[in-house]
C-alpha cells in the first residue's frame, strides 16, 4: 500500500507543479509558453523510459535505494525551480530573444531547471511500473488518481495560492513519498532536511514572478505615481489593481473633442489590461464622441442593454449618459463586487458575476435593446492570442445573442484596426456568416463604422431604414468618423493600403467564400468547433508571409502560434534522437518491437487529444472554463483509474473488442454531443455537470484498461520493453497537448474526435493476433 | 611660460582630435545609403541629419555593435529605439526645416530628438521613464544638442507654455490621441504616431491640422499587399 500511496503522491506533484509553472510563465510571459512547460515534460517522460532502458538492471538491483533519491530530487528541484528561473541569471524576456544570444541561453537554462522534476519524478514512476509490473492495473490506476487529484487540487488552490508558491508547494508532495518507500533512518533525516529548505524557501521566494518589460503592466508600472494596490491569485491568473494618476484611456474617441479625457485605474489578469476604472466622472459629451455612442443614438427609445465582459466602466456610463440602465456580465467577483459600489455612474447598474453563455443561451427569456461585446484585440498584438479559445467571439454565441434582441434591438461588436487587417476584418466576416445563418441579407442588417484605430459593427435585428443611415452619416460627418458599411467615401481618416475597404465590402457580398479563400489570413468566422478568434495564419502562405514581411516580422506578428508550431516540430524531432531511435538500437534484436511503439503512441495521443475535446464541450455545457476543466480531468482520470484497478480481470484477448467499443463511442459522441449540449443548455447546473460526468465515465473507464492490458502483454511476451512503452506513452501524451491545438485551430474540434478515434480503432490489427497468442 | 604650459597639453589633445576617427562613420553612411535612401527617403535635410547622429552613442553598451543594423534595438525599461529607417521615415514625414519648433513625447534614448535638432530650430522632449529621460538628456549634452529640451514627466498634457508646435512625434502608442496635443498643435502642422507592438512593424499615423479640421491617414513603411484584386 505505501507503495501506492508514494505514487499517488509524486503525481500529484508532477501534475499540479506542472500547472502551476504553466501560471507562472503566463504572467511572467505569454500564455503561449504553456506550450515549453508542456515539452519540457514531455521531454522528461520520454527521457525516463530511455534511460530505464539502458540502466534497467542498474536501477532493479538498487530499487529501494534509488526511488527515495528521486522521489526527495524531485520535490526539491520543483521546491527551487520557482526561485531559481526568477533568478538574474536565468529569467529570459520572450521578446528579446530573436536579438539577443544570451536571452536564449537563459531560455535554455530555464528549460534544464524545469527538465530536472520531470525526468527524476517521470523515472520514479517508470521505475514502480518496471519493478513491480505484476500489479501494474494497480500502480497505473494510482498514477492515474493522483493526475487526476494534482488537476483537482490545482484549480482549487490556484484562487488562494500564487503560482510560484503552488509550485514549491507541489514539491512537498513528492518529498513526503520518499519515507513510504523506505522507511529507515537516513531517509528520515533526509526529508526532513528537504522540508525544511521547502519551507524556507516559500517564506523567502516572492509570490509575484518577474515579468517580461514588455507586458503592458511593467510599462504601467513605469509611470510615476502608479502603483499595484491590490494583488490576489484567481483560477484565471494573477489579478493585479494598479492606480495611477497618470494613465488615461479613450478608445475610439473623436479628434474633434477637446475636452477632459478620465484618469483610470487599470486592473490586471496575468499582466495584461482586463478592466478600466473611470477615476473622475466625465463631461457627457466625452461619452457622446466615442464610435460607441451611435447605437444609442439610432435607438433612443431603447431602454435595456446587456454588457458582456465590458471591459471599462466607460460602457457603463455611456449607456446611463444616454438613459439606459446597463446591466453587466462579469465573471471577475472583484470587479463585480466593485461595480455593484462604484460610485462614479450616472445611473442605475445590475451586475450579474458569472460567464457570458450562462446568459447568452437559447433558452434565455429576457430581451435587449442592446448586446454589447468586448473590444476584439484590445489586450494587444493579436497573435499572441492566437491559440486563446474564445467562445465569446464565435458565430454560435452571435447567433444566440441575436435572438435575445428585441424586434429593433442592436447588437455591437467592436475590433481595434489592426495591420495588416486581420481582427477587424474577421469581425465583419462574423457578422456576415450570422446573417446569412439567418438568411438575412447583410447589407440590410449591418451598419459599421471606423476612426483610425477602432471599427464598430452593428447588427440590427430588424432591417435598418433611412433615418438610421442618414443619421449615422450625420453623426460620422460631425465628429470625424468614417462609414465603412455603407460605404461613404468622405473619408476623415485614410488609411494607406485600400484593402480594408475593398475586402470588407467583398465580406458582405455574394463574393464572401472567394474572398475568404484568398485573402492571405485566415478571416473565416470562428465557430464553437473552432473557436480561435485571434488565429489568422493560413500555413499555405507562409511563403507568402516570409516573401512580404520578412522572416523576423512575421514571427513577431503570429509568435502564439508559430510557437505551438515549432515546439511540436521540435519535440517530434527529439522523440525521434532521444527515444525511438536509441529503443530501435537496443532493442533490434527482438522480434517486431515495432507494434509497442505503435500502440502506447497511439493511445497516449488519443487519450489526451480526448481529454482536450471533453473540456471543449463541457465548457460549452457549463459555461464555466474552470469548472468544466476541473470536472472534466477528474472524471476521465477517476473513471480511467477504476477501469484499470479492474482491468486484471479482463482477459488479454478481450483487447479488441475494448479498442473498438472506445472508437464506436468516441462516433456516438461526435454525432450526439452537440444536441445532447443544445438540448440541456437551459438545464440547472447540476443536471448538467452529471450528464457531463455520465457521458464521459464509460469511456474514461475503457480508455483506462489499455494501457495496463497493453502491458501485461508486454510483461508476458518482452519485460525488457516495459520501460520503453511507457516512456513512449508519456511522451505521446504530452505531445498531444499541441498536436489537439494544432488539428483544432486548422479543422476543428470535431476533427480531434475523429482522429482520436481512428488511433484507437488503428491499435486493434496490431494486438488482435498477439492478444491470442498470449 | 605658464601660457605655454596650457597651451600644449590643449594642442595635443586637438592633433589627437584630428588623428580619431569615428569608428562607426563608414557604417553610418552604408546604414543611411542601404536601409535609407534605398528605401525611397529622399528628404535631404532627413539624409543629412542621419549621416551625422551617431547612432551608437544612444544605445547601451551591449547592443553598439548593432547600432546601425537595419532593426529596432532594445533600451531598456520595455522602450526600444525604432529601426533607423523607421526614424527616417517618420522625420520625412514630419518634413521640418529651418524655423521650426517640434514636440516628441516618448523621448526614448533621445535619437529621434537628435535628429529632429540638426534640422529644426528647437525641439522639446519628454519623457515619462525618468531613468530613461534623465539618460537621454546626458546624452544629447554630451552630443552638444544646445537646441533640446529634456523634461521627465507626462507627456500627455504636452508642453502648452512652448507651444503651438509646427511637428509633434508621439513615440508611445496610445489608444487615442491626446486632446491637449491636438490643440498645441499649430494650424497646417503634422503630428505622427507610431502603431504597434516594439520590435513589429510598424504603422504610423500622420494627423493634419487645417483649419481647425482634424485628418489622419495612415502610412505603412513596408510593401505589404495583402489581396490580389484579380482574385475577386
Amino acid at each position: 500500500m505505501r507503495e501506492k500511496i508514494s505514487i499517488l503522491l509524486i503525481s500529484i506533484a508532477i501534475i499540479g507543479f506542472q500547472l502551476a509553472i504553466v501560471n507562472v510563465l503566463s504572467y511572467s510571459q505569454w500564455h503561449h509558453f504553456a506550450y515549453l512547460a508542456v515539452s519540457i515534460a514531455m521531454l522528461g517522460f520520454g527521457s525516463s523510459g530511455v534511460i530505464i532502458a539502458i540502466w534497467r538492471n542498474f536501477f532493479l538491483s538498487r530499487i529501494l535505494f534509488v526511488l527515495p533519491i528521486l522521489f526527495l530530487t524531485t520535490g526539491l528541484s520543483m521546491i527551487l525551480a520557482p526561485l531559481v528561473i526568477n533568478s538574474d541569471w536565468l529569467r529570459f524576456d520572450t521578446l528579446l530573444l530573436f536579438s539577443s544570444f544570451n536571452q536564449l541561453l537563459k531560455l535554455f537554462g530555464t528549460s534544464i531547471i524545469l527538465f530536472i522534476p520531470f525526468v527524476t519524478g517521470a523515472l520514479a514512476i517508470g521505475l514502480f511500473f518496471t519493478a513491480y509490473n505484476h500489479q501494474i492495473n494497480k500502480l497505473y490506476a494510482y498514477n492515474l488518481g493522483g493526475s487526476a487529484l494534482g488537476g483537482v487540487l490545482m484549480i482549487w488552490l490556484s484562487n488562494e495560492l500564487f503560482p510560484m508558491h503552488l509550485a514549491s508547494i507541489f514539491g512537498l508532495a513528492a518529498v513526503l513519498g520518499a519515507p513510504l518507500i523506505r522507511f529507515n533512518k537516513s531517509t528520515i533525516v533526509l526529508t526532513t532536511l528537504t522540508l525544511v529548505i521547502g519551507l524556507l524557501t516559500l517564506c523567502i521566494q516572492p509570490s509575484i514572478p518577474f515579468t517580461s518589460q514588455y507586458k503592458p503592466l511593467s510599462k504601467a508600472l513605469l509611470i510615476p505615481d502608479t502603483e499595484v494596490s491590490k494583488q490576489t491569485p484567481l483560477s484565471k491568473g494573477t489579478f493585479e489593481l494598479i492606480t495611477s494618476n497618470s494613465i488615461r484611456q479613450a478608445n475610439g474617441l473623436s479628434l474633434n473633442y477637446i475636452g477632459k479625457v478620465p484618469l483610470v485605474d487599470i486592473a490586471f489578469l496575468n499582466a495584461q489590461p482586463y478592466f478600466a476604472f473611470e477615476k473622475e466622472k466625465s463631461d457627457s459629451s466625452f461619452y457622446q464622441s466615442t464610435v460607441y455612442a451611435l447605437p444609442y443614438l439610432l435607438n433612443s427609445n431603447g431602454k435595456t442593454s446587456l454588457h458582456i465582459q465590458p471591459s471599462s466602466t466607460f460602457f457603463i456610463s455611456l449607456a446611463n449618459v444616454f438613459g439606459y440602465t446597463p446591466n453587466v456580465i462579469e465573471p471577475i467577483e472583484f470587479i463585480a463586487d466593485s461595480l455593484t459600489n462604484y460610485p462614479l455612474l450616472y445611473g442605475g447598474v445590475n451586475i450579474k458575476q458569472s460567464y457570458p453563455r450562462q446568459i447568452l443561451h437559447k433558452s434565455s427569456k429576457e430581451k435587449w435593446d442592446i448586446i454589447s461585446f468586448p473590444t476584439a484585440g484590445n489586450t494587444g498584438n493579436s497573435g499572441l492570442n492566437a491559440l486563446m479559445e474564445d467562445y465569446l467571439f464565435t458565430t454560435n454565441t452571435a447567433l444566440n445573442s441575436f435572438n435575445l434582441l428585441e424586434d429593433g434591438g442592436f447588437l455591437v461588436l467592436s475590433s481595434v484596426m489592426d495591420n495588416p487587417a486581420r481582427s477587424n476584418l474577421k469581425l465583419i466576416s462574423l457578422a456576415t456568416e450570422t446573417l446569412r445563418t439567418l438568411q438575412l441579407e447583410p447589407h440590410q442588417h449591418m451598419l459599421s463604422i471606423r476612426t483610425w484605430n477602432t471599427l464598430l459593427v452593428m447588427i440590427k435585428r430588424s432591417p435598418l431604414n433611412l433615418d438610421e443611415i442618414s443619421n449615422t452619416r450625420e453623426f460620422c460627418k460631425t465628429l470625424g468618423f468614417d462609414l465603412v458599411h455603407p460605404y461613404d467615401s468622405s473619408q476623415h481618416n485614410i488609411l494607406m493600403d485600400e484593402n480594408f475597404q475593398h475586402i470588407s465590402n467583398l465580406l458582405i457580398a455574394d463574393s464572401y467564400n472567394n474572398c475568404i479563400t484568398n485573402y492571405p489570413f485566415n478571416l473565416r468566422a470562428p465557430s464553437d468547433n473552432s473557436p480561435f478568434f485571434s488565429q489568422f495564419v493560413k500555413l499555405s502562405h507562409f511563403k507568402y508571409y516570409i516573401n512580404v514581411f520578412g522572416f523576423d516580422s512575421f514571427t513577431y506578428l503570429e509568435l502564439g502560434y508559430f510557437i505551438v508550431w515549432v515546439s511540436f516540430i521540435i519535440c517530434l524531432i527529439i522523440s525521434l534522437v532521444a527515444i525511438i531511435i536509441p529503443s530501435l538500437v537496443k532493442y533490434r534484436s527482438e522480434d517486431k518491437a515495432y507494434w509497442i511503439y505503435l500502440y502506447f503512441s497511439s493511445i497516449g495521443l488519443a487519450y489526451m487529444m480526448l481529454e482536450v475535446v471533453f473540456i471543449q464541450k463541457s465548457i460549452l455545457t457549463l459555461n464555466n472554463p474552470i469548472m468544466a476543466s476541473s470536472i472534466v480531468i477528474s472524471s476521465l482520470l477517476c473513471f480511467s483509474a477504476v477501469g484499470s484497478y479492474l482491468s486484471s480481470i479482463i482477459k488479454l484477448s478481450r483487447i479488441p473488442q475494448i479498442l473498438f467499443v472506445i472508437g464506436l463511442y468516441i462516433i456516438l459522441y461526435s454525432i450526439l454531443s452537440d444536441n445532447i449540449i443544445n438540448h440541456i443548455s437551459s438545464y440547472d447546473l447540476g443536471i448538467r455537470i452529471l450528464c457531463v460526468v455520465v457521458t464521459i465515465s464509460p469511456l474514461a473507464f475503457f480508455m483506462g484498461m489499455v494501457f495496463p492490458i497493453g502491458m501485461r502483454m508486454i510483461t508476458k511476451r518482452s519485460p525488457n520493453q516495459i520501460p520503453i512503452a511507457w516512456g513512449v506513452n508519456g511522451f505521446f501524451s504530452v505531445l498531444a497537448a499541441p498536436l489537439a491545438t494544432i488539428t483544432a485551430v486548422e479543422y476543428g474540434f470535431y476533427q480531434v474526435l475523429a482522429f482520436s478515434a481512428i488511433l484507437y480503432m488503428a491499435c486493434i490489427p496490431l494486438v488482435y493476433k498477439r492478444s491470442r497468442l498470449l | 611660460m605658464q601660457k605655454l604650459c596650457l597651451l600644449i597639453p590643449a594642442l595635443l589633445i586637438c592633433f589627437q582630435g584630428l588623428g580619431q576617427e569615428d569608428p562607426f562613420a563608414k557604417r553610418r553612411q552604408a546604414m543611411v545609403r542601404t536601409q535609407i535612401s534605398a528605401r525611397g527617403i529622399k528628404h535631404k535635410e532627413t539624409l543629412w541629419a542621419m549621416r551625422k547622429v551617431p547612432r551608437h552613442e544612444f544605445v547601451p553598451a551591449a547592443y553598439r555593435a548593432s547600432a546601425y543594423d537595419d532593426r529596432p534595438l532594445p533600451i531598456g525599461y520595455g522602450q526600444t529605439i525604432s529601426q533607423p529607417y523607421i526614424v527616417a521615415y517618420m522625420t520625412e514625414l514630419a518634413n521640418p526645416s529651418p524655423g521650426m519648433k517640434a514636440l516628441e513625447i516618448g523621448a526614448g534614448s533621445g535619437y529621434q530628438a537628435a535628429i529632429l535638432a540638426e534640422i529644426v530650430d528647437s525641439v522639446y522632449t519628454i519623457e515619462i521613464v525618468p531613468q530613461l529621460g534623465q539618460s537621454a538628456s546626458l546624452v544629447l549634452k554630451q552630443l552638444n544638442y544646445r537646441n533640446v529640451e529634456v523634461r521627465v514627466g507626462d507627456g500627455y498634457h504636452g508642453w502648452p507654455e512652448k507651444g503651438p508646435f509646427d511637428i509633434i512625434v508621439v513615440t508611445a502608442a496610445a489608444d487615442h490621441i491626446p486632446p491637449p496635443l491636438i490643440a498645441q498643435l499649430k494650424d497646417g502642422g503634422t503630428m505622427i504616431i507610431p502603431v504597434g507592438s516594439p520590435f513589429q512593424v510598424q504603422q504610423l499615423i500622420l494627423v493634419k491640422k487645417k483649419r481647425g479640421s482634424i485628418t489622419t491617414r495612415s502610412l505603412l513603411p513596408v510593401r505589404f499587399v495583402p489581396f490580389t484584386r484579380s482574385t475577386n
